[in-house]
């Protein structure tokens, strides 16, 4: 129970009237209101693109409004900085770590205090940082050195930090992402104090099942505005997303037009191990024929980037079997992947999928310019590399003053235009796409849809791993789910549910309502439906970006 | 920042690249007329002067392309390696290896006179590669900073050539001097005319800036060398064994500078001298001549006769204005100040700015989370 | 035994002599690149604090004087790199060389003058009173040695006291470590970047300076000799530690010392080689700790820092 929930016994710790933020070509946020009072979590719901980002930076001193205005305490707010905002008692936990990794706990928090004194920096802090922690029930190291701590130790790091600073409203933008569930849990019982200290929190998500577990108030953001402002008690999540997607219906699914082929792609019992040795997926089933589109979902940095990877050949896998087209694979490095027809389309499309500083024709054969027509000999025949260039750009619509023009210059959208005519213009066996339409406006988002369906059609196998559910959802046959490097279910993505998906991706294999196949949980059934194939599929998700 | 703000320039156009760097260049020249002027020397009388015993003058032009072999060599090597962002700073060292491997060959080797020359050609490059093979492996094995161990490795050489010059292979005829027997007239490379300018020499630079041109342009290993140093990441994806690629660009490097060092025991000096008279720093002279050239190997052509001019413009300034040797070494570092003080021109630009920027100037995306 | 133990003491105090310009450069291009710049123009700060140094002090008669003036052209040269390197974000490397090639071509003009004439004033040998007489310790450092050896050996417990226990030294640190993070912590990056740079060049000088002043004491072309990037590997073998420089810069210098007592059997241009063999040595052998999980380069080491850009 807040204390303060005599509402209108006070102004609201934090308040946005009308706030309004243009950039070239878009309108951010538009005649934004958001009330947050002490002692409430306040989630800020919305999908990519829904404005959250840049209503976080004016709340933070990053950016100013070009309208409106902010109100702390009922008393106007001009902040120039983030030191104003951490000033006026505002605290920001943003999805990038501000951490040294080599420093020790102590030294992080001795840098961001305006306190820190000149001699032994960190002194004074094991007195203070012991009452926070008892407080909250935190444990902190302060003389581990911050590379050791796991994602969510950091988190409460960067949460202390915030405390220390004296924060009354904490904002903290998209927690979860890099949590364990038991991570996200302990966080959740830290914004429950806070509440009960009259502090005011402002959770930024998408994930519906966390907002609806930790909320008190919801203000759901679509196209920069605000669409709903609701208690958490009087919604639900079918609700929210109606909200944040603009309508009840998906759009467009449209179906494969034949039944799935035969088994292109056979991953069985595959390891991988990072750097230090330790696992980051843990015996992967899955299986994608020709013909179909299986999504990958799961929280990021649950074995997604690894699973990628290893197929494509980027990373070796320490066990099990990769076979494509009844060949064994596994092991094979990048080159003779994509002579076989694994083509990728990566998440990071500007280092990797394109050399930037090279012309537009150059990277229209980056992987293609060992095979013919562009290969002759050990020669490149720049003339065949020319003119399929004219033809991609004109093929593909590819906005670019030249095929000579350097790469770097081109929007992002154009760059992915770039890498889909060279992956998907030669034969592709295995298409892999990551993150394909993350951060593209909707036309090429929509391009780049149509292209995975036309290889779903041409008999490819693609495995489309992506953080937007309405995308897997709208395009795969099949989802696969990975949580700690595991498959926890495979659904049909025709009749799964969000929840029935969320709860998979928390590591929750009981199958909720809405999958009517009832998709077993354990990856390693391999039902004769296609619907159930035992796709055990890499990763899900895309990253914190 | 009131309505002026930085941002990222895309391709530099080459004209802009072409205008910058003659800046540059004025600039350097500039600060070498004030140099001039500090010495007591008329900056613009030194200047004909130079001119006129350089450029106008057939012998003062044999000098300065006879300066430029060595640098046209080792720097068209270095910008083989600069392109897959090798900084070799060896080039110095190469240089004296491959001069060392050809006095060997032409003191001790007994072969048909045709023969010997392309031997010691052969053997130079193949030494100088050598040499350049172990900080070749440490970087890609090991990950250890290659411009400290190239770097390293030219006092290495130049102490073996001292002890050589010194010990097992001092003269036998002149005693009291620091250098090699003459070499035989088999192993002594034409000149044109009375002009110390060894042709076959520059023969060969002419031809390995073609070859590196053709390489990085024509051929997949090239298209392969020129991924890696713009985008190692990409180049990962593409496929690219970089092993193998840096193995052999830094081999192609080091062999070149080696030649370089060939001819100048070869065409000019006729025995194993030195270190210190050997190479006047040609091996760090063509650093500037690559960067300059922006790693282009045919630019590297025109530069390396610009810097040849300006070492032999040193040459008639202690001759012709008493000026000593060394302003040769102040023009060049002036010349490598002031090309990269003027990078940024090339990179950034300056635009006027909205009323209001957004304060941090990347960050600020509409895109939310 | 007794004349080994005259040999191993002297052999250390010929050592701490040796080690001293490397130390001093170490010590400054380990704040450098703690700042998360590197300086590849040690050498060139170097030999203009050389020959600084040696003017002012020939013509004043004064070797502090002439000392003060080695740091201030260590500064100067120094401030050239931060301007090109830190503020313009130029290509640190090429900033660096630039800087030592200018300077060997500058000083080889400039000097030419002084070459060959002894200091007239050099600094001299001094015994540290109290410590000089302790056994073993004394006769092997505190006794004959230039002062300038002692007070490197103060400043690397100083460095390592300021970067490790005090707000400054933690700012330093955490801008090579991560400066996005200093910047939203308040800290001006490009500015501390710059002052770690002109520190380092004023360290460079000293070096210089102590070899122009002290260890020679005269001027010639080229006096470094590579000293400056023997220094700039021992920052790394060091593991950028002020503490570790000192043991870093003893061992190269007992190496260097001891091969010259190979005279006999190697010619002295082989035992020449030897420092910088030792120095790709060490650099292998960093690497190959680096490999197993020891503490490697400030995370930020070489990256040019603009807001807002990952």
């Amino acid at each position: 129970m807040p204390p303060s929930s005599g509402p209108q016994a006070r102004p609201p710790l934090l308040e946005l009237r009308g706030v309004t933020k243009r950039f070239p070509g878009v309108v951010a946020n538009d005649a934004v209101d958001l009330r947050v009072r002490r002692g409430e979590v306040h989630a800020l719901l919305g999908e990519n693109g829904a404005g959250k980002t840049t209503l976080v930076h004016m709340l933070y001193g990053l950016q100013a409004p070009d309208e409106g205005a902010l109100l702390m305490d009922g008393e106007p707010l001009a902040l120039r900085s983030p030191r104003d905002a951490k000033a006026a008692g505002i605290g920001l936990v943003a999805q990038h770590f501000h951490l040294a990794r080599r420093h020790t706990v102590a030294e992080n928090l001795a840098l961001a205090l305006p306190d820190t004194p000149a001699w032994f920096p960190t002194r004074h802090l094991a007195r203070r940082v012991d009452a926070l922690a008892e407080r909250y029930g935190f444990e902190v190291d302060l003389r581990a050195r911050v590379a050791t701590l796991s994602p969510g130790e950091r988190q409460r790091v960067e949460i202390l930090k915030a405390l220390l600073q004296g924060a009354e409203a904490l904002i903290l933008d998209e927690p979860t992402s890099v949590l364990t569930p038991q991570e996200a849990h302990r966080l959740f019982d830290v914004l429950g104090r806070m509440k009960q200290e009259g502090r005011g929190v402002i959770l930024i998500s998408h994930k519906l099942d966390e907002v609806l577990a930790v909320a008190d108030r919801v203000t759901v953001l679509r196209g920069g505005r605000v669409v709903a402002q609701v208690d958490a008690t009087d919604t639900d999540a079918a609700d929210l997303a109606r909200h944040m997607v603009g309508r009840e219906v998906r759009r467009g699914r449209e179906a494969a037009p034949r039944p799935a082929g035969d088994v292109r792609l056979s991953v069985r019992d595959l390891h991988v191990g990072d750097a230090a040795g330790e696992p980051r997926l843990r015996g992967v089933h899955l299986e994608v024929r020709a013909g179909e589109i299986v999504g990958v979902a799961g929280v990021a940095g649950n074995g997604q980037a690894e699973l990628t990877q290893v197929l494509t050949g980027l990373r070796t896998p320490t066990a099990g079997r990769i076979e494509l087209d009844g060949a064994d694979v596994a092991g094979e490095g990048v080159r003779d992947l994509f002579a076989r027809g694994v083509v990728h389309i990566p998440e990071d499309r500007n280092d990797m999928g394109v050399a930037g500083g090279m012309k537009v024709a150059e990277n229209l054969v980056l992987r293609r310019h060992r095979q013919a027509p562009f290969a002759k000999g050990r020669m490149v025949d720049w003339r065949a590399v020319d003119a399929h260039a004219e033809g991609a750009i004109r093929d593909y619509a590819i906005a670019t003053p030249s095929r000579d023009a350097v790469t770097r210059n081109l929007s992002g959208g154009n760059v992915q235009k770039v890498i889909l005519a060279r992956e998907l213009g030669g034969e592709t066996g295995l298409v892999v796409a990551s993150h394909p339409s993350y951060g593209l406006d909707v036309a090429a988002t929509e391009l780049t849809h149509d292209l995975l369906r036309e290889q779903r059609d041409g008999g490819a196998a693609v495995l489309l791993v992506s953080e937007d559910l309405d995308e897997l959802l709208d395009l795969a046959d099949r989802i696969v789910v990975l949580f700690r490097g595991e498959v926890t279910g495979v659904v049909d993505a025709a009749t799964a549910t969000r929840e029935a998906i969320g709860l998979l991706m928390a590591g929750d294999r009981t199958p909720l309502g809405g999958a009517p196949d009832a998709p077993s949980a354990t990856a390693n059934d391999p039902a004769n439906d296609p619907a159930n194939d035992p796709a055990n599929d890499p990763a899900a998700g895309a990253g914190a970006e | 920042m009131n309505g002026l703000r930085i941002e990222r320039r895309g391709a530099p156009s080459a004209a802009l690249v072409w205008g910058v760097s003659l800046g540059a260049v004025a600039v350097a020249m500039l600060g070498t007329g004030l140099l001039f002027a500090a010495f007591g020397v008329a900056p613009l009388e030194a200047a004909r002067v130079i001119v006129e015993r350089t450029i106008l003058d057939a012998r003062g032009a044999s000098e300065v392309v006879r300066r430029a072999i060595p640098l046209m060599l080792a720097g068209v090597g270095l910008t083989l390696a600069f392109r897959a962002r090798f900084w070799n700073i060896g080039a110095e060292g190469q240089l004296l290896i491959g001069a060392v491997a050809a006095a060997g060959v032409a003191l001790f080797v007994d072969l048909p006179g045709v023969l010997t020359i392309p031997a010691m050609f052969v053997v130079g490059f193949l030494a100088a590669a050598a040499w350049g093979l172990g900080p070749a492996l440490l970087k890609v094995r090991l990950g250890v900073n290659e411009i400290i161990t190239t770097l390293m490795l030219n006092y290495v050489a130049i102490y073996l050539v001292r002890w050589l010059v010194n010990g097992p292979w001092k003269g036998s005829s002149l005693s009291g001097f620091a250098y090699s027997d003459r070499f035989d007239a088999a192993a002594i490379l034409p000149t044109i005319g009375t002009t110390r300018l060894h042709w076959p020499t520059l023969v060969l630079a002419v031809l390995a800036a073609v070859a590196v041109a053709w390489l990085l342009a024509r051929t997949r290993f090239g298209f392969e060398v020129r991924m890696m140093g713009e985008s190692p990441e990409a180049a990962r994806y593409a496929g690219v064994d970089f092993f193998r690629t840096t193995l052999i660009l830094v081999l192609v490097s080091a062999g070149a500078a080696g030649l370089a060092g060939v001819g100048e025991v070869a065409g000019i000096h006729h025995r194993l001298v030195d270190p210190g008279s050997l190479s006047i720093g040609y091996g760090y002279t063509a650093i500037i001549v690559a960067l300059l050239a922006r790693r282009n190997a045919l630019a590297a052509l025109v530069t390396a006769l610009f810097l040849g001019w300006v070492a032999a413009s040193g040459d008639v300034m202690q001759v012709a204005l008493r000026l000593p040797s060394q302003i040769t070494g102040v023009v060049q570092g002036l010349v490598l100040l002031c090309i990269i003080a003027a990078e940024p021109i090339l990179e950034y630009r300056l635009v006027r700015a909205p009323r209001r920027a957004a304060t941090p100037p990347d960050a600020a995306g509409p895109e939310a989370t | 035994m007794d004349v080994d133990l005259a040999l191993v003491l002297t052999t250390l105090a010929r050592a701490l002599a040796f080690s001293t310009p490397l130390l001093w450069a170490a010590l400054g291009e380990i704040v450098v690149e703690r700042a998360g710049v590197v300086n590849l123009g040690v050498e060139g700060m170097m030999i203009l604090g050389a020959l600084a140094g040696f003017v002012v002090a020939q013509s004043s008669g004064d070797p502090w004087l002439g000392l003060a003036a080695a740091t201030a052209a260590g500064v100067a040269a120094a401030a050239v790199h931060g301007l090109l390197a830190v503020v313009l974000r130029a290509n640190q490397y090429v900033s660096g060389l630039a800087l030592t090639i200018f300077g060997l071509g500058l000083t080889g003009l400039i000097g030419r003058g002084w070459v060959g004439r002894p200091l007239r004033n050099p600094m001299e040998f001094v015994d540290l009173p109290l410590l000089a007489s302790v056994p073993l310790l004394g006769p092997a450092f505190f006794q004959g040695q230039y002062v300038l050896s002692w007070l490197g050996l103060l400043a690397a417990v100083v460095l390592w006291f300021v970067l490790h226990h005090t707000r400054l030294g933690l700012v330093v640190r955490s801008v090579g470590e991560n400066p996005a993070a200093a910047d939203a912590a308040g800290v001006r990056v490009l500015w501390v970047r710059f002052l770690a740079v002109t520190f380092g060049g004023a360290m460079a000088g000293v070096a210089g300076g102590f070899l122009s002043l002290a260890y020679r004491p005269s001027w010639g072309q080229g006096m470094t000799n590579g000293l400056g990037w023997i220094a700039l590997a021992l920052a790394i073998f060091a593991l950028w530690d002020p503490l570790r420089a000192i043991f870093a810069a003893l061992l190269f210098g007992a190496l260097f010392t001891l091969s010259f007592s190979l005279q006999e059997f190697f010619a002295p241009q082989l035992l020449t080689m030897m420092p910088y063999l030792f120095t790709i040595l060490a650099l292998a052998i960093t690497a190959v700790r680096k490999g197993a999980g020891a503490f490697g380069a400030p995370e930020a080491l070489g990256e040019p820092y603009a807001r807002g850009r990952r």
